[in-house]
């Protein structure tokens, strides 16, 4: 085995991942996140389902993941484990994911660096396969959008969208 | 001289002068010039040599058709290799030096091996270096061969932009065609995308020069590209379409200028309209690779785009109507013209570093230049990367697109619409769906082939210096078919893959064997269209983003510790820590963790919930051993097997509550576990009676370990009384749940402690702090390895493979008593599953005194032929047992022990004994101690 | 680059797509007698059809399981099939 410490930067803890020419990409935290699966996944959440491209417009919503699956964000406190009264499968998530906030007019170009999400191809669903991992993405406004991956990949969403930039950043 | 500027015409800019040099010599050109032009215009006519006999070459083509002129160019302090000079845009200070030729183009020295001709045909390599061993000569012949040098510093920020896009339709190409497509498909209301490789649109107006719908063509062109934006069509220009690909999608690669790597467009096509024009075929004849003899229509671009004169006495050998309109442009130009017809009598070149008469029946003439056509060719290979299909013509003497690929349609040259005004008229009915008129044709051309067994050597590809004979022996030899053809000659294997010499190939084995051109058929059309970079498929994965890792909540705290960092299943994780080398630190931290507590950061171990009224059955299915009996509260071992019977993991369940398990499954297969629990869940079961939630990410385990284990516990006030071995509790922790397992990976009392990753920072500086106040510390992935391989604990992959089923590994129980279905069940009692030489997992003992051994030695049978009968597969020096350790696969090894083996590596052999696969506390002793 | 229709969320790029198996095969009851040819056909033995196939596929993104039929020639797609009724 050999030290390899050296071939990979150190975790960034700043929030601020990126602020480039009106472009920015922001770490944020959300409350809770809650993983919900069942029959009836996408109607026991009281608060918005998002697909895409709908848009979320407060700080609560639940995120459609499966035909059978939601994410809660910001979502009432429950009860972890098989709920057989509802029939439905709880665990929470909130360390697990980490959730980055991209703003500005050239976010849909970047976007298009990590793969095809065109908001006039709506889907069921936020998951996808964007810089090579899977993400959830969905849109906050007329020019936001949130980005959450598996918290171990937080890492590699920030070098590969700094990588991005900073190769093609002008002509995004 | 032969070439020269013309004073006034084409689409450079004379008022400004770029310096350039070729071949250590230094000349001027002007904006709008590529490498190729630039030199013709200063008279020189060498601009390459070929391939194989280093013979002189000129440019037979102006744009991306010619094979000859390939130079190593230099800009500032970047170095490109095989640069095409007719497609190369000339820029102030550029140094270029033809490839494959020393000390420069004209004198090569190289070039006296065009004398050994004879010896060096087809099949040359296949049939002289077999004897005695190819390999003798391999390396003298590979510095022979080979085109441009790398320039080994590389080019820094050469990083290829990649966009994912989309678009209703694509139109390739820029000329009269595609703008006439692209216009009307714009002004119609389609989204549109028109793509031109040239930097200017237009195409093949500029050598043509005559007047489209009335207007000189820069003007036309301008106007047709101010009404496709105006309609909201988009146009790329320096564009290529390089390939096209399933569903639509076609690979643009977009110049960005010299140096600087393309930008590479994924484009998702609804439709597309290929308007790529097409080429002139080159006329088989001897000496027809002299240079100055070059296409008809790379004569014409030369002075329509670049207003340069190529030759003054100008010998026209065209066997089509275009040389007529050709013959005016030229003569027009200043040059004096003089045609023949190639289909009359045979034509010759003659000269020795360049054209100097031509030959045509009994008669010479001079002539500086010769411009050469046997006949269009469209080029039709998108149209073949989408699955369309070619047809012949016999009027046209070409292969043109047949049966449609799905979304696509050709217009213009690319369909065989010669005539300018039928292909506007044709493509502005294709984009917008109207219906076509009859075809019609002014264009005319009496066919002329190569003809077998003609005078002199005839070129067929001019860069790899395939010639008639060459084909006709490959034909003699039976490699007749034209991929066979092109394997053993090479033909068409050359930078232009084939756009210069196919047809002809192709036509002089049909002529060869008497068969018409159809039936000989064409080779394979494959992207890409054009040689693109290899950055092209690169871009930012590179660096750390070439095979990013997973990270660890955690690593800022290792790294503050001094961790060694290592990858391991695909996460970042800690090696070692400290200061020390490593064979001492991890000799350390295993003796440690033996002596008092080691503490580790397994947050890589898999946290998969299965919950639902069916889980139960479910997860009892999916592990070889019986979960049903679980308790809740309860944690116990198992191997996920595959259908074929064969370990493919092996982990803890813990049973949460009767419809809750968590699934502790080895950290290096989170996600193969989670996908293949999906996959049963939905092909095989209820998918609404059972769920499955991977929640690795949302916690972080820390394990402590070792004797002193329980009182760092205490220190830290968690319950420890109620946790018995194979058993956990759930608690609190700084206000967040906390989950504590009972599980040993290492022997020693063991504690898996986990968190919400936000909580771990806390977490391990309390169990850090208690760890070290009693003689502990931090242990990494190494000397957790050590600790494991004591005990005999395996990890899958390492100590099995892909073979190994589980009563290898000694676990017989669920095989020979599980009475419930499970997976990988019936493959465990084939004859296979039953032999008795199956390898099986044991441990070694090495000599008093000896070193470890090395992992992947074989143990042999004796005798003059030694086989393997299995190898090691974990050896370590324990600190603990002061001696070495081992385990391996062996042959029959579970009735074997205590018998003494022959390990064999690397040509030495050792002795060693077979033991069992635990060396330390084999009583188990120290587990709840 | 192929363009597969998950049942559920629509058209995506073959990178979020996986072979699962060919459909129609099931695995032999294990609990009762299984012949060593029974189940070699059913581990090992594939149709590999030139042209129309039927074969179960996973979108790893949003982990459904679907049937898609398509053409192993032309590389058509003819039907993505739910393997299950949306609940919903």
């Amino acid at each position: 085995m050999r030290d390899d410490r050296l071939k990979w930067d150190a975790p960034a803890s700043d929030p601020k991942v990126l602020a480039q020419d009106g472009l920015h990409v922001t770490r944020v935290r959300p409350t809770r996140l809650t993983l919900i699966s069942g029959v009836q996944a996408r109607r026991a959440s009281a608060l918005p389902l998002i697909g895409w491209p709908d848009q979320v417009t407060s700080e609560q919503f639940a995120l459609c993941l499966r035909r059978d699956r939601i994410l809660e964000v910001g979502g009432p406190d429950r009860l972890p484990g098989w709920d057989a009264e509802a029939g439905l499968a709880i665990s929470e998530m909130t360390d697990g994911y980490a959730m980055f906030h991209l703003d500005g007019d050239r976010t849909l170009g970047l976007l298009k660096r990590g793969g095809v999400a065109r908001p006039d191809q709506p889907s069921p669903s936020v998951v996808r396969l964007m810089f090579g991992m899977d993400v959830l993405l969905y849109c906050r406004g007329a020019s936001g959008f949130g980005l959450c991956v598996p918290g171990p990949r937080a890492e590699t969403l920030r070098s590969a969208l700094r990588a991005h930039l900073s190769q093609h950043g002008a002509e995004i | 001289m032969t070439g020269r500027r013309i004073e006034a015409g084409g689409l450079i800019d004379r008022a400004a002068r770029l310096n350039f040099s070729f071949d250590g010599r230094n000349y001027t050109g002007h904006p709008g010039d590529t490498l190729a032009s630039a030199l013709l215009a200063n008279g020189v006519r060498i601009l390459g040599r070929s391939f194989k006999y280093h013979r002189p070459r000129g440019p037979w083509g102006a744009w991306f058709d010619d094979p000859n002129a390939m130079m190593n160019v230099r800009l500032g302090r970047d170095e490109l290799p095989n640069c095409p000079a007719t497609t190369t845009a000339l820029v102030n200070g550029m140094s270029a030096r033809a490839v494959n030729a020393w000390p420069s183009a004209a004198h090569d020295i190289k070039g006296g091996l065009d004398l050994f001709h004879r010896w060096l045909g087809a099949g040359f390599y296949y049939k002289t270096f077999m004897w005695p061993n190819w390999h003798l000569f391999e390396p003298s012949i590979r510095k022979m061969a080979g085109l441009g040098a790398l320039e080994m510093s590389g080019i820094e920020g050469h990083v290829t932009d990649r966009v994912d896009d989309v678009c209703d339709l694509l139109v390739v190409g820029g000329g009269a065609a595609g703008l006439s497509a692209a216009r009307a498909a714009a002004e119609a209301g389609q989204g549109v995308l028109l793509v031109e490789d040239h930097p200017e649109l237009g195409g093949g107006l500029y050598r043509r020069g005559t007047p489209v719908d009335g207007q000189p063509p820069v003007a036309w062109v301008a106007e047709q590209r101010h009404a496709i934006e105006a309609a909201g069509g988009r146009i790329l220009t320096g564009t290529t379409a390089y390939g096209v690909y399933d569903h639509g999608l076609v690979a643009l690669s977009e110049d960005r200028g010299f140096a600087k790597a393309p930008r590479l467009w994924r484009m998702r096509v609804r439709r597309a309209i290929l308007a790529a024009g097409a080429t002139d075929r080159p006329l088989t004849f001897a000496n027809n690779d002299l240079p100055g003899i070059m296409a008809v229509e790379a004569g014409l671009e030369f002075l329509g785009r670049h207003g340069v004169l190529v030759g003054q006495k100008i010998a026209l050998a065209s066997n089509t109507s275009f040389g007529d309109l050709a013959a005016e442009r030229l003569e027009a130009a200043g040059a004096t013209v003089r045609r023949y017809d190639p289909t009359a009598r045979p034509l010759q070149g003659i000269g020795r570093k360049g054209l100097e008469a031509v030959r045509h029946g009994r008669y010479r003439y001079d002539a500086d230049v010769l411009l050469a056509s046997a006949g269009w060719t469209p080029l039709v290979h998108l149209w073949r990367h989408a699955g369309g299909k070619l047809r012949w013509s016999d009027a046209l003497s070409a292969f043109l697109p047949g049966d449609p690929p799905e979304g696509m349609a050709a217009v213009g040259a690319a369909n065989g619409t010669f005539d300018l005004d039928h292909a506007v008229e044709e493509a502005g009915c294709v984009a917008t769906g109207t219906p076509l008129p009859q075809p019609r044709t002014r264009y005319h051309i009496a066919p002329h082939w190569p003809e077998p067994g003609g005078e002199g050597r005839q070129w067929i590809d001019f860069q790899h210096d395939v010639t008639l004979k060459d084909v006709e022996q490959a034909a003699r030899e039976n490699y007749t078919s034209v991929e066979h053809l092109k394997r053993y000659t090479t033909l068409g294997m050359a930078s232009d893959q084939g756009k210069t010499s196919n047809m002809a190939g192709l036509a002089a084995m049909a002529a060869i064997q008497g068969r018409p051109i159809p039936e000989v058929g064409t080779t394979t059309f494959r992207p890409p269209f054009v040689p693109v970079p290899m950055e092209l498929y690169h871009g930012t994965n590179r660096g750390q983003q070439f095979h990013p890792l997973k990270r660890l909540a955690l690593e800022p705290q290792h790294r503050a510790a001094g961790a060694a960092l290592g990858e391991y299943g695909g996460w970042l994780r800690p090696a070692w820590y400290g200061e020390n080398p490593m064979t001492q630190a991890i000799r350390d931290e295993a003796l440690m963790a033996r002596q008092t507590v080691g503490v580790l950061d397994a947050s890589p171990l898999g946290k998969i919930e299965v919950m639902g009224p069916d889980a139960e059955a479910f997860v009892n299915f999916i592990y070889y051993n019986t979960i049903r009996t679980l308790k809740p509260g309860r944690i116990r071992y198992g191997l996920m097997l595959t259908e074929g019977g064969v370990v493919y993991d092996d982990g803890v369940i813990a049973r949460v509550a009767a419809d809750h398990f968590v699934i502790s499954c080895s950290s290096s297969h989170v996600d193969g576990v989670t996908a293949l629990l999906e996959s049963w869940r939905q092909d095989g079961n209820d998918p609404d009676r059972i769920f499955v939630h991977d929640c690795t990410a949302h916690w972080a385990t820390i394990t402590v370990t070792g004797p002193e284990a329980r009182r760092v516990m205490r220190a830290l006030d968690l319950p420890v009384q109620d946790v018995p071995h194979m058993s956990f509790c759930d608690a609190i922790f700084a206000g967040r749940p906390l989950r504590i397992a009972r599980v040993s990976f290492t022997g020693d009392t063991s504690y898996e402690m986990s968190v919400p990753t936000g909580s771990a920072l806390a977490l391990w500086q309390a169990v850090k702090e208690a760890a070290e106040g009693r003689g502990g510390g931090p242990i990494g992935v190494e000397a957790l390895s050590v600790l494991r391989a004591e005990k005999g604990y395996i990890m899958v992959g390492k100590d099995t493979d892909g073979e190994t089923m589980p009563h290898d590994l000694g676990f017989t129980g669920p095989r020979e008593k599980k009475k419930a279905a499970f997976v990988g069940d019936r493959s465990l009692h084939t004859a296979t599953a039953n032999a008795s030489d199956r390898r099986q997992l044991v441990g070694l003992a090495v000599e008093e005194g000896a070193p470890a051994l090395p992992t992947g030695a074989h143990i042999v049978t004796g005798g003059e032929r030694p086989a393997s009968q299995g190898y090691v597969t974990s050896s370590y020096d324990s600190p603990i047992l002061g001696r070495p350790i081992a385990m391996a696969l062996i042959a029959g090894g579970h009735a074997r022990l205590g018998e003494e083996v022959t390990i064999w590596h690397m040509d030495e052999t050792r002795s060693a004994t077979i033991t069992a696969a635990c060396a330390f506390d084999r009583q188990g002793a120290r587990l709840d101690a | 680059m192929q363009l597969f229709p998950c049942p559920f969320c629509g058209d995506r790029d073959e990178r979020e797509f996986h072979f699962a198996a060919e459909a129609g095969k099931s695995r032999p009851d294990t609990t009762g007698a299984v012949s060593d040819a029974e189940w070699a056909t059913y581990l090992y033995a594939q149709r590999n059809d030139k042209g129309p196939v039927r074969e179960v596929w996973v979108h790893l993104t949003c982990a459904e399981l679907f049937v898609l039929e398509r053409d192993s020639v032309t590389m058509a797609v003819l039907r993505a099939t739910p393997l299950r009724q949306d609940p919903a």
